[in-house]
Formats: structure tokens, C-alpha cells, sequence
């Protein structure tokens, strides 16, 4: 009872990544964007499926974002409401980043158009671009483990643009490797939530 | 400081004791909030929790709901607008009150 007015709001914010399901979401989306850039290199160009795994990028970005927002809603309906309660929050919460996304993303395109030869430093550009977003994510709700996710991707992007010559590929393994990072923090953090908070027997009403 | 007092006088009692504080917090964050979420978030016990919602719904300052998902009820509160007025005039008169005093 003794809490600070705005610990309770966050701790209601933060609420909303309590089980990692969301990490978990995001992160298998940055493998599947990290992958099928491998893809898209992969195969060669000029044929139907070279077309057809560039055309799919975008959808995959966008679409699995709609898609992660609706499995998200329906697992939390079935383990984590039952468990802890239910919350839901008006637009834009509680993360907020919507419109820091598209900014950021907006100011990536316009310093890549300004600085083309940073181009050739992708993976560290998309790095720095996660760890914007990432932290402020973790600023919002005072979540530390987003501050790691965004130092990772820091680190893996500036890593892998210093090691790789091909920058397509180091992007290609930024997004796997923050995916991966954040897959298995938001597993981790899942199964603890399913120790600490065994499904409860009765209705409570 | 006979301002100050005065301020006191006015205080909205409604919300200023402070399970009823917490669970308006609470909701004034979120669309909405089922029983099982407030009774975790706030500590109190199920009794407690139903009296003090009960309170601030005769007020107006929420609204519930209650709804099957399943074979199990959902209790779920939502802050109302005048809740939500309610709460800002609290804050915004205790921020006053600390400035005033400190």
C-alpha cells in the first residue's frame, strides 16, 4: 500500500509482458525476417522464387506483426488471464513505440538517402535502430531485460558489420541473433511464470 | 498554510484511502481490469476488493461488468470518465497540497 502512484501505473504497463510471450512473439518474427533474407540471397536472381521471397519480406514484417498480436491475445486468453487476471489496454499502450518505430524507421531511410556509404554498414545500423526502440520499450515499463535485448543487438550488429563483408548477410544474422536472444529470454521467462503461477482451481469472481 | 488546510478539507475521501487509490490507479492505466488482476495488483483480500469496488462504482467512478469466458465469470472494472476526472482533480490537488507544505 505504500507504493508510488507511477510504480503502479508501470507495474499495470508492465503487466503486459509478464509472461514473455510477447519476447517470445517478436523474437521467432526476427528469425523469420533474419531467414528469409538468407532466403531471399540464397536463391538466385531473377527466378520466381527470388521474386517471390522478396515480395514475401515485407508481408512476413507487417502480416506477422498482425498475426503475433492476435496468437499473443489468444494465449494470454488461455494461460496467463486464468492465472493472473486480466488486463487490457487502450491503443498505443503499453508500450508506446508505435509512432517511435516509424519515426526511427523513417529516420533510417532518410540517413541512409543522406549517407549511402553507411549502407555498407547495415547490421550495425539495424543494431543501433533495435537498440532505440528496445530501450525505450524498456524505459516505458521499466523493464530491465529489454535493456539487454538492446545492448545484444547493438553489440551483434556492430560485431557482425566489423566481421562480415557481405552486409546483407551480417543484417540477415542481426535479426536472427536478437531473435534468437529474445526467443529464449521470453521462453525463459514464460516457464518461470508457469512455476510461480500454477493454473488456479476455482473461478474467481 | 489555512489554504492548505482548506485543500485537505476538500480532498476527494473517496479516493484518497488508499486501497480505493490503488485500484483507481490501476484502471486509469489499463482500458480495463478483471477481479483476479485488482485482487493481485492491490493485495487485499476478496471481501475487501469486492467492498471497495463496490464503493466506487456507486460513485461512478467505474463501471463492471460481469461476463462468461468459459465456464468461469469475469469480473471485469473499467474507470468511467467521471473516474477518470476524479482522479486527475485528486492528484493535481495533492501535488498542490505537498507543493504548499514542502
Amino acid at each position: 500500500m505504500t507504493k508510488q502512484a507511477d510504480q503502479v501505473v508501470k507495474e499495470t504497463y508492465r503487466y503486459f509482458y509478464v509472461d514473455g510471450l510477447v519476447e517470445t512473439a517478436v523474437g521467432l518474427l526476427f528469425v523469420g525476417v533474419g531467414g528469409m533474407l538468407l532466403a531471399w540471397m540464397a536463391l538466385s536472381t531473377g527466378s520466381w522464387l527470388h521474386v517471390l521471397a522478396a515480395l514475401a519480406l515485407p508481408l512476413l514484417t507487417f502480416g506477422g506483426g498482425l498475426i503475433i498480436k492476435r496468437v499473443v491475445q489468444n494465449l494470454k486468453e488461455r494461460i496467463t488471464y486464468p492465472r493472473t487476471g486480466y488486463v487490457a489496454y487502450r491503443d498505443g499502450q503499453p508500450g508506446g513505440g508505435r509512432w517511435l518505430i516509424v519515426g526511427a524507421a523513417l529516420g533510417l531511410a532518410l540517413l541512409l538517402f543522406v549517407v549511402p556509404a553507411w549502407l555498407n554498414k547495415m547490421p550495425a545500423v539495424i543494431g543501433a535502430l533495435l537498440l532505440v526502440i528496445l530501450v525505450y520499450m524498456g524505459y516505458r515499463v521499466s523493464l530491465w531485460r529489454f535493456y539487454l535485448f538492446g545492448a545484444a543487438a547493438l553489440v551483434l550488429g556492430v560485431a557482425l558489420a566489423w566481421l562480415l563483408a557481405d552486409e546483407l548477410l551480417g543484417a540477415a544474422l542481426t535479426f536472427i541473433g536478437v531473435g534468437a536472444v529474445m526467443t529464449v529470454a521470453g521462453t525463459a521467462v514464460f516457464l518461470n511464470y508457469l512455476r510461480r503461477h500454477p493454473q488456479a482451481d476455482e473461478a474467481v469472481a | 498554510m489555512n489554504e492548505t488546510i482548506n485543500s485537505l478539507m476538500d480532498i476527494d475521501r473517496l479516493i484518497h484511502e488508499p486501497a480505493r487509490l490503488m485500484i483507481m490507479l490501476v484502471l486509469s492505466a489499463a482500458r480495463e481490469a478483471d477481479f483476479l488482476y485488482l485482487l493481485n495488483a492491490t493485495g487485499l483480500t476478496k471481501g475487501n476488493l469486492s467492498v471497495h469496488l463496490s464503493r466506487l462504482e456507486e460513485a461512478g467512478y467505474i463501471q463492471i461488468d460481469k461476463s462468461f469466458v468459459g465456464k468461469t465469470t469475469r469480473t471485469v472494472c473499467q474507470i468511467t470518465s467521471a473516474g477518470q476526472a476524479a482522479l486527475a482533480a485528486y492528484r493535481e490537488q495533492m501535488a498542490g497540497i505537498v507543493q504548499s507544505v514542502g
